[in-house]
This record gives structure tokens, C-alpha cells and sequence, in this order.
């Protein structure tokens, strides 16, 4: 995906998704992300969404030991953040409708 | 020991861990980040996320580049932009109050060491009258727009820094750096002198001493009981 400002605001809605699957901290996150198509992620890119996230009370964090040494942060989604979640799928779902139907005879792809 | 200072010493401890090249980047990172108008908690706690993708990054045997990019400027631009600090908070200004407050009592030490301790050699007598003085106000304000000026600019140009010192200007910056320091000495030396005479008031030193002690603490302490937003 090559629009900055149309990625962020999507990303912001599958961490709240991925993390409303369970407790999770940047790197997993990072890695879960990858693994569902989004490959040129990295924790920079989804650690400044993360901080927004959090300053906006949608998301909770807490510190946990990690093997490695530094403590690690886990988030988890506020009850904000549920809301949020539900209200960003109800958008993304109605502005998929409307772009299916605008782009329904479009063939212009198929090359 | 307040939190602040308990982070710094945390981070500071854990740096220890990252590789040569990862500490310089680090340095850099870090030196940008605090001088970004950011809450000094806050910046201090995203120092320590920082420090933790590298120090994790390092165990698995990545690059730093592979993580947060090779753009690193942009990488800190877009965390300050997602923290979006306020133009103004309590917790900011007492936290400036409070260093306005360490630099005049270290500048009045000074004071007292260069500039009484002789006079109480030559006459043989301990001096404990201060006269603030035209001189003495001038510098100390001088010197404050100097430190504040240096601060923004080591911040704004953390990145720069370090490519320009691998290509060879050290020798150059250190030489200007040195003529700069002297002028600004024989400078601030002369107008300590000659601006002397104009005495605003006499204060006797343990009282001076006392008020900058008390005014430190007690904006410390108000600064604690603040919230960080």
C-alpha cells in the first residue's frame, strides 16, 4: 500500500482488532501483522500508532518481565478502545459496500 | 529519589547492553527526544520503549535499520508527532523554573569562587556580604540564553553530529569550539569587572543559600504532585 496517511489510519484499526484478540506488546504484534499481508511493517512504523493509541485512552499497557531483559509493554484495548474497534469496522464495512458498488463495472484491474 | 530520576538511572543502566553502534544511535535518539518540548516523564518513558526494541532486536541478531528504519530522525519526528506535546504545561514550566534555579546557584558558586574567594585571600578576611550586581546579573543572564541555546541546538542537530565527526571535521569543530569558549570567558570576565561598582543590593550568603535550597525543593516537590497531562 503506497498512501501513508490512508495506511496509518488503517493500521490503527487491525492493532486495535489484533489486540483486542489478546494481550499483546510491539514485536508480536509487528510479526502478527506480517504474517496477515501488511510485509513492510516494523516496530517503527506501528510504535508511534501505538503511543497515539494509547494517549487517546484506547488502549491500556502494562509491564511485564521478558527473557531478554528489558521489561516488555503489553497492551490491552480500554473500553474505549472497544468502542473504537466497533465503530471503525462499522466504517470500514459501509465504505466497502459503497466502493464495490462504484467500482462494479469497473475492468480497468484485470490487465 | 523521584520517578524521573529513577527512569533515567534504569535506562541509563540497561544502554550499558547495546552494541557500540546501536549506543551511538541510541545516544542520538535520545538526545533528540528530550529536547523535543516533550514531558520529560513521558519522553523518558518512550526512551525506555526505545531502548527495549533495541536491546530485544539485538538478542535476535537484527539490525537497528530493520526495526525502526535507517531514517532515524523520521522515526523520532513521527513518535514526538503521535505524543503531540503541548505548547505549555505546569509540569513544563516547573521542571524549567527548576533548572533556571540550579544554574544561578552553580553560577553563584562560581561567582563566590573566582570572584570573592580572592578578594578574601587578599584582605585575609571571610567575605559574607553578596552584592548582587549590574555585573553579576548580566552574566548569569547571559549565561542561561547560552545554555538554552546550546541545549536546542545539540538536540536539533543529534543526527547530523555524528556523520559529520566520521568525516574528518573533529579536529576543526574542537579548535573553533575552543576560540569560541575563550572569547565568551574574557568576555563575561570583563563585564563581571567592569560593571561591578553598580551594586543593585547586599545579601549575606547563607541566606542566599538557603533561599535557592528551598526555592529548589519546593519546586520539586509541586512538580512530583503534578500529573504528566
Amino acid at each position: 500500500m503506497k498512501n501513508p496517511q490512508l495506511l496509518k489510519g488503517l493500521l490503527e484499526g487491525c492493532i486495535l482488532k489484533l489486540i483486542s484478540d489478546g494481550e499483546t506488546y510491539g514485536y508480536e504484534l509487528v510479526e502478527n501483522l506480517k504474517k496477515y499481508g501488511f510485509r513492510d511493517i516494523s516496530e517503527g512504523t506501528v510504535y508511534p500508532l501505538l503511543i497515539r493509541l494509547k494517549k487517546n485512552k484506547l488502549l491500556n499497557s502494562k509491564d511485564r518481565e521478558s527473557p531478554y531483559g528489558p521489561k516488555r509493554k503489553y497492551y490491552s484495548l480500554s473500553e474505549e478502545g472497544e468502542k473504537e474497534l466497533e465503530s471503525f469496522y462499522r466504517t470500514w464495512r459501509e465504505l466497502c459496500n459503497v466502493i464495490d458498488l462504484i467500482f462494479k463495472d469497473y475492468e480497468g484491474g484485470e490487465h | 529519589m523521584g520517578k524521573l530520576d529513577d527512569l533515567i538511572r534504569k535506562n541509563y543502566e540497561l544502554s550499558k547492553k547495546l552494541t557500540p553502534e546501536n549506543d551511538e544511535i541510541y545516544t542520538n535518539i535520545v538526545c533528540y527526544l528530550r529536547t523535543s518540548g516533550m514531558d520529560e516523564l513521558e519522553a523518558e518513558e518512550i526512551i525506555q520503549d526505545i531502548l527495549g526494541m533495541m536491546l530485544e532486536a539485538q538478542k535476535r541478531g537484527e539490525e537497528i535499520e530493520q526495526v525502526i528504519g535507517n531514517d532515524y530522525r523520521a522515526f523520532c519526528d513521527s513518535v514526538i508527532e503521535a505524543a503531540h506535546p503541548k505548547r505549555f504545561s505546569w509540569r513544563k514550566l516547573f521542571s524549567d523554573l527548576e533548572i533556571v534555579v540550579i544554574v544561578i546557584s552553580l553560577l553563584w558558586l562560581l561567582d563566590i569562587i573566582f570572584f570573592y574567594l580572592p578578594q578574601m585571600f587578599k584582605q585575609g578576611r571571610l567575605i559574607l556580604d553578596f552584592q548582587v550586581s549590574l555585573g553579576f546579573l548580566i552574566n548569569t543572564a547571559i549565561i542561561l540564553l547560552a545554555s538554552v541555546l546550546i541545549v536546542k541546538y545539540i538536540g536539533k542537530t543529534s543526527f547530523k553530529d555524528s556523520k559529520e565527526k566520521r568525516q574528518g571535521h573533529k579536529w576543526r569543530q574542537f579548535v573553533l569550539l575552543w576560540v569560541i569558549i575563550s572569547c565568551i570567558i574574557a568576555l563575561l570576565g570583563l563585564i563581571r569587572y567592569k560593571l561591578n561598582p553598580f551594586v543593585f543590593f547586599s545579601v549575606k550568603m547563607y541566606y542566599l543559600a538557603a533561599v535557592f535550597a528551598g526555592l529548589y525543593l519546593l519546586l520539586r516537590a509541586v512538580k512530583e504532585k503534578l500529573p504528566v497531562n
